[in-house]
């Protein structure tokens, strides 16, 4: 790793300034749990580092308008932890508590973990399928923008030169809505997934005559970034009685996926995957749906 | 067989879980390991690495690297050779291995140029300004493409001056990239197939995979007033220095090797490996040098080899092995490393732990450009395992015999004529079959009904056997203080064994001690007798020999001061609580301390031992009967697993394994080395593969190669440790540092067959591998 100097502004204000004076050679530290790997690998050789740390109340939860807006430097434990935030979005919840293991959740940042912008991360999958929106700053004037658009390829997020991520607005999730998080990892248990699955959705009627109305799915990690499904509306409602239907959900998932050969699996292996983890969240929407 | 592990008598310290030695340094923080050592005027070295498998090196210009602050020099193996005017190629087998690269690179991640440097920041900047052309050759990536006529030879030359031909039946045939070619054969092959009433026949592979060490490679090396001295991680401290030395024209007085903790080895710190460059650099610059590599560089070191095993076998209906031919081809990288002794020793095992009338044997151990491979836990066992378990349970299948019925059916019997021509000594791996068995409860296992359509339980079996190196010396000092404490001075190393822990337990036992006026001294060439090395098991059962003969000389002593002091015949005396007493009059004593003090007052008395091996692994070649190891490695296994058809995902639920440890010294630390090689036995099952793009290694990381996590582990792993009483050993007990290693892939494997029906011959067992197993036997 190459000597870097680090800064500790106590202001966003001044984070951003620093950020535009070193330019190319500045880069922000969050919880540095992914950026330290990258310095050690040599994949960012940052003359200054800006530390965001000591900016006061950048890692606070609070309400807002029909949501809560998680400031970017919220630990990913504290928020696992956070009651409100487990009430209004149960979905980012789960996704939170499979980042990493408990020593990175501990010192990881939701913002950094969004700015980090690795396809194979947890948060991200969740937040698109939450309709979630990042709240970017330059010190002076902020902007609002789907997670959706802010992701754009490994790595690489709509950030500006001279902005930072300050927070992450979450839709709270509607009375009635069911949501389920799936990962799989195909190696190791401790190991970046495979595939990551999110779905948010609606069910109606009573058992054993539940019927899915409304259906939002996120595939993760195959793709530079999360990928939306499109079309399920079409197939809606859709009856848990249905398996032929169920299966045509599964094969619509599968379609739209452009997954890659890489130490994870095969594009073969991981869009399989992506159909197991599509049938096995359907299941456990009507699950949720079912219980009293 | 099973002797209970309480049986000692009161107050002994043998079979007592005494807690480890090396245990509140290491999680203190204050164990010292070779990379804490600083040195006056210390350079930090670094190298630079070969980004191709094969090329010729047609410059190097290091003007700029020079020319950073704080670089002292930036070498490449032309100035070696011009300024230090030696021998800068090294081997432990075949000196075949360059401290940097000499016109060609054999492999990525081979060192071409090393820069010495104040700051290792400084090396790591001058290594980007180091400019090296290259003209690609066309590289050899495998060991069947190898054997090919016209295969490029990795090696134009093989220097056959190393010191083991002798000891090992090896046999490098020049003009081809074989650098060991050997045929077993026993009986008649043709006439054995042709009396068969089933033939069945299989290939059977297993990836190159890491050791993994908690610890890198890390060496200190200085060179002062004719001595050299090295500070290093490794698992062989005299090994450094007998192979050290010569390279420098130095005597082996003149080098001295201090090791203390290592985190690690598994083989992979068994011989030279970064002390030779840092040593040359040392001596070069006249400054001490250190060498730490960095995780991504272990990779590019040394590694298991990568196997391919075919064997093909016949039997008779009822189920007796009559014939079996195999073909073990052993990938050892560039540089033979010990390739040659790993196929040599795991191929004579190859047709498994079976008597079996007629036997044909041959193994190819073959230069490729890949990394080097070289030891690691279990020798080549787990690879050729792999494959003679897995064929095991396919016969089974074909005859409707039960696998535990055949395998039992077949075993070697305690005395049974072994391929080598010896009659196996003290092998009761027939035993350990009915053992794990009963704790298995293999006769009623009955597959509980998981999820019908998704999830299949199963159970498979596996038992293996492995040999130690032999013939080895150990030399032991056990010195009694002034104030009557023992220390013990062994060359043997703590990798995270417990090594340590265990000699201290013989030595205390031996003297009629408590273990806490026992103590190790620190292992320094200049302090602790000769060991050839902590490796092949062989701690507890040589050294722990060398150990009791020396603390039977250091006796012998005491008494015979005893009865001077005492006046009476020591025919007449004993040893018993720190003390000599007379055996009449027990209330007559003399105590260690006074025996010291009236005998050698300040000096102290010193017992030596020594404990050597005679059997040898080139009484393959002759059959001549005689031994060729002084004890085996024998276990058996019995693993249960869930698979998920949706995703191929296996689950182990249940492991059990029955290993022999001769007598238990310290049973927790015996449980701990068995569950650490289950562990790692996962892993090679489950995770882990150097895998290789183009002669590239595509994951040299943590990140990309995966161990198995506590989150892998199987759900209950359960241990029989049996005693069987070994009459060679301290105390009856043996090795069994590798034992539990080689059953692993093939019981999972043949327990997944029994749950789903697929036989998967490629190691590791991805959930890919077996989804597309699943789907692919559906089809047909």
């Amino acid at each position: 790793m190459r000597d870097f100097e680090l800064l500790y502004p106590a202001t966003i204000a001044e984070a951003c300034q620093a950020l535009r004076r070193h330019g190319e050679g500045a880069r922000l530290l969050a919880g540095g749990t992914s950026l330290v790997q990258f310095l050690k690998e040599g994949m960012y050789v940052p003359e200054v580092l800006v530390a965001l740390q000591r900016i006061p109340a950048l890692d606070a939860v609070v309400a807002a308008d029909g949501g809560l807006r998680i400031g970017a430097m919220a630990r990913l434990t504290d928020l696992e932890r956070h009651a409100a935030l487990r009430q209004a979005a149960p979905l980012l919840r789960a996704a939170l508590h499979l980042v990493g293991n408990v020593r990175v959740r501990n010192v990881a940042t939701l913002g950094g973990n969004l700015c980090h912008a690795d396809p194979h991360a947890d948060p991200p999958t969740a937040l698109v399928a939450l309709r979630a929106e990042v709240v970017l700053g330059d010190g002076a004037q902020s902007r609002q923008l789907p997670v959706a658009e802010f992701l754009l390829d490994y790595y690489e997020t709509a950030l500006r030169p001279g902005e930072l991520l300050q927070g992450i607005i979450v839709p709270r999730q509607e009375r009635g809505q069911v949501s389920v998080y799936r990962r799989f990892t195909a190696v190791s248990e401790e190991d970046w997934p495979c595939v990551t699955l999110a779905a948010v959705g609606s069910v109606r009627g009573r058992a054993p005559n539940l019927a899915c109305a409304a259906l939002r799915l996120v595939v993760g990690a195959l793709e530079p970034r999360p990928r939306l499904i499109a079309g399920i509306d079409e197939l809606l409602p859709l009856e848990a009685g249905d398996a032929a239907r169920r299966e045509t959900l599964a094969e619509t998932v599968m379609a739209q996926l452009a997954p890659v050969d890489d130490l994870l699996g095969s594009a073969w292996y991981k869009r399989q995957i992506a159909g197991v983890l599509a049938r096995e969240a359907l299941a456990d929407l009507f699950q949720q749906g079912a219980a009293p | 067989m099973a002797m209970e592990a309480g049986s000692s008598a009161k107050g002994s310290s043998i079979g007592r879980s005494i807690p480890r030695r090396d245990g509140a340094g290491k999680v203190s923080g204050s164990a010292i390991y070779a990379a804490n050592i600083v040195r006056p005027r210390m350079l930090h070295a670094k190298v630079l690495r070969s980004p191709l498998p094969r090329a010729r090196i047609t410059a190097i210009d290091t003007s700029r690297a020079a020319k950073v602050p704080g670089v002292r020099a930036v070498v490449t193996a032309r100035d070696l050779q011009a300024r230090l005017g030696c021998e800068i190629i090294f081997g432990s087998v075949l000196i075949d291995q360059p401290m940097l690269a000499i016109d060609e690179v054999r492999h990525v991640g081979e060192p071409v140029a090393a820069v010495a440097a104040e700051e290792p920041e400084a090396a790591e900047e001058a290594l980007g300004l180091i400019d090296v052309q290259y003209e690609e050759l066309p590289p050899v990536l495998n060991a069947r493409d190898a054997l090919a006529p016209g295969a490029p030879l990795v090696h134009q030359a093989m220097n056959l001056s190393g010191q083991y031909k002798v000891f090992f039946a090896f046999n490098p045939v020049a003009g081809t990239n074989m650098c060991n070619h050997h045929v077993i054969t026993v009986g008649d092959l043709q006439a054995g197939f042709a009396a068969s009433d089933l033939i069945v026949e299989g290939v059977y592979t297993s990836p190159s995979t890491q050791h993994c060490c908690m610890e890198p490679h890390a060496t200190v090396a200085e060179y002062a007033g004719g001595r050299l001295t090295v500070w290093t991680s490794s698992q062989a401290p005299y090994a450094v220095q007998t192979r050290l030395g010569p390279l420098f024209h130095l005597r082996p007085e003149q080098v001295r090797v201090v090791v203390h903790n290592v985190g690690g080895g598994f083989g992979g710190k068994s011989n030279l490996k970064l002390e030779p460059l840092a040593s040359a650099l040392a001596m070069l610059l006249g400054r001490p040098v250190k060498h730490v590599t960095t995780r991504r560089e272990e990779f590019y070191i040394t590694s298991k080899h990568a196997v391919e095993y075919r064997v093909k076998t016949g039997v008779s209906k009822d189920g007796k092995l009559l014939a079996r031919r195999c073909e073990v081809l052993y990938d050892t990288g560039a540089y033979a490393e010990t390739g040659p002794i790993v196929s040599m020793k795991s191929g004579y095992t190859a047709a498994g732990p079976y008597a079996i009338p007629n036997v044909l044997i041959d193994i190819k151990c073959i230069y490729t450009n890949k990394v080097p491979a070289g030891s690691l836990r279990g020798l080549g066992v787990p690879q050729v395992a792999w494959g003679h378990e897995s064929q095991m349970d396919e016969i089974a299948t074909c005859l409707g015999i039960d696998p535990f019925d055949l395998r039992r059916r077949n075993v070697y019997p305690d005395g049974g004529l072994f391929v080598s021509g010896e009659n196996l000594r003290h092998f009761h791996l027939d035993t350990l079959l009915d053992e794990v068995a009963a704790a298995s409860g293999w006769k009623t296992r009955r597959r509980a009904a998981a999820d019908g359509a998704r999830l299949a339980r199963g159970f498979g079996m596996a038992c293996t056997m492995k040999n130690s190196a032999s013939p080895t010396r150990s030399q032991a000092r056990i010195w009694l203080s002034p104030e009557g404490v023992a220390e013990v001075r062994s060359a043997t190393v703590e990798i995270g064994q417990g090594a340590g822990t265990v000699l201290v337990q013989l030595a205390a036992e031996s003297l009629g001690m408590p273990v806490e006026r026992v103590r190790l001294a620190l292992l320094d060439t200049d302090v602790v007798p000769f060991d050839v090395g902590t490796i092949s098991d062989r701690s507890t059962f040589h050294m722990g020999n060398a150990i009791v003969a020396a603390a039977a000389d250091l006796r012998r002593q005491l008494l015979e001061h005893a009865s001077r002091l005492l006046e009476v015949p020591k025919e007449n005396l004993v040893l018993r609580g720190e003390a000599v007493c007379v055996l009449e009059a027990p209330e007559r004593k003399v105590s260690f301390a006074e025996i010291v003090s009236a005998a050698a007052p300040e000096a102290g008395l010193l017992g030596e031992g020594e404990f050597a091996t005679t059997s040898r692994l080139s009484s393959i070649a002759e059959q001549c009967g005689e031994w060729t190891t002084p004890f085996w490695d024998v276990a058996a296994a019995v693993a249960e697993v869930e698979v998920d058809r949706a995703t191929g995902k296996i689950k182990v639920l249940r492991y059990v394994c029955a290993a022999d440890a001769g007598r238990a010294i310290n049973p927790a630390l015996c449980r701990q080395q068995l569950a650490g090689e289950i562990l790692m036995g996962i892993g090679m099952t489950f995770h882990e593969e150097m895998r290789y793009e183009n002669g590239q290694l595509i994951n040299p990381s943590f990140v990309d190669y995966k161990m198995p996590s506590l989150r892998d582990t199987p759900l209950s792993v359960e241990i029989v440790l049996a005693e069987s009483g070994h009459p060679d050993g301290p105390f009856g007990a043996k090795g069994i540092g590798e034992v539990a290693v080689p059953q692993v892939s093939p019981a999972i494997s043949n327990a997944v067959f029994d749950a789903v029906g697929i036989r998967l011959t490629e190691l590791p067992l991805t959930p890919e591998r077996v989804l597309r197993a699943l789907r692919a036997g559906a089809k047909g």
